[in-house]
């Protein structure tokens, strides 16, 4: 099934630190996952995680679009499902009254399986990264 | 974890034989057992991890390839038994065949 899924976010903290823990591959890590990405456009890189049963995923990505401090897009598979196509992972940022917000777009062609673990994990993600930019904003 | 244990797991050995027919993505290996791609990928992570295997990128792909070479030690710490096996089967042979030669 095709898929779109959306989700926004305020955080409290200023446009560049929100833009820093998006790019940044140590806070990417402690955020999203583990991952070997570096700001260069059209560089694969890999993100890893636990599957949940006992084994361990790892996504192909490309940065095939990169506008710091305002917005990036990723092609995104699994590794195995390469067949299936890429998802497309578009992470916007911009200044608001209350901080900066943060949006962030993923769409594709998957089984509902895969699109609800999608859905279930980025807010779960978002959560994680509320932790990490305001971690670093006070240290 | 040293190669003893790399190779101590059957579907990492099998994961061996299938990439040394022939180098495979994940994608590939996958069907031939009965696990998720993030198990399979984990067991190709330990054998990369020990030299066992070696990944190559292309395009969106990632494809594995068998490197036996580290095999060698293992091979050659079970020679010195195949030695002292064959010892002991040419003396009970020697046994064996001694009371013909009386």
């Amino acid at each position: 099934m095709k898929f779109e899924l959306s989700f926004e976010r305020v955080y409290p903290q200023p446009h560049d630190a929100v833009w820093r823990a998006l790019t940044d591959p140590t806070a990417l890590g402690e955020w999203l996952m583990e991952t070997d990405f570096a700001p260069e456009i059209g560089r694969q890189f890999e993100m890893w995680c636990d599957d949940g049963v006992g084994g361990r995923d790892t996504y192909v990505c490309t940065l095939l679009e990169y506008e710091p401090p305002n917005r990036m897009l990723w092609s995104w598979v699994l590794d195995g499902q390469q067949s299936q196509g890429d998802t497309y992972v578009e992470f916007k940022v911009e200044p608001v009254p209350q901080g900066t917000k943060v949006s962030i777009t993923h769409k594709g062609d998957r089984d509902r399986q895969t699109v609800d673990k999608f859905e279930g994990g980025w807010p779960h993600k978002m959560d994680q990264l509320g932790l990490i930019v305001s971690k670093a904003a006070s240290s | 974890m040293d190669i003893y244990h790399a190779i101590a797991d059957g579907n990492r050995r099998r994961l061996i034989e299938l990439l040394s027919a022939q180098d495979r993505s994940v994608q590939d290996l996958t069907p031939h057992f009965d696990m998720t791609v993030g198990a399979v990928s984990q067991h190709l992570r330990i054998l990369r991890a020990n030299g066992l295997v070696t990944r190559r990128k292309e395009g969106r792909y990632r494809i594995y390839s068998a490197r036996p070479e580290p095999l060698k030690d293992v091979h050659e710490w079970t020679e010195q038994y195949r030695q002292f096996w064959e010892t002991r089967l040419d003396r009970l042979g020697d046994y064996l065949a001694g009371p013909d030669e009386v």
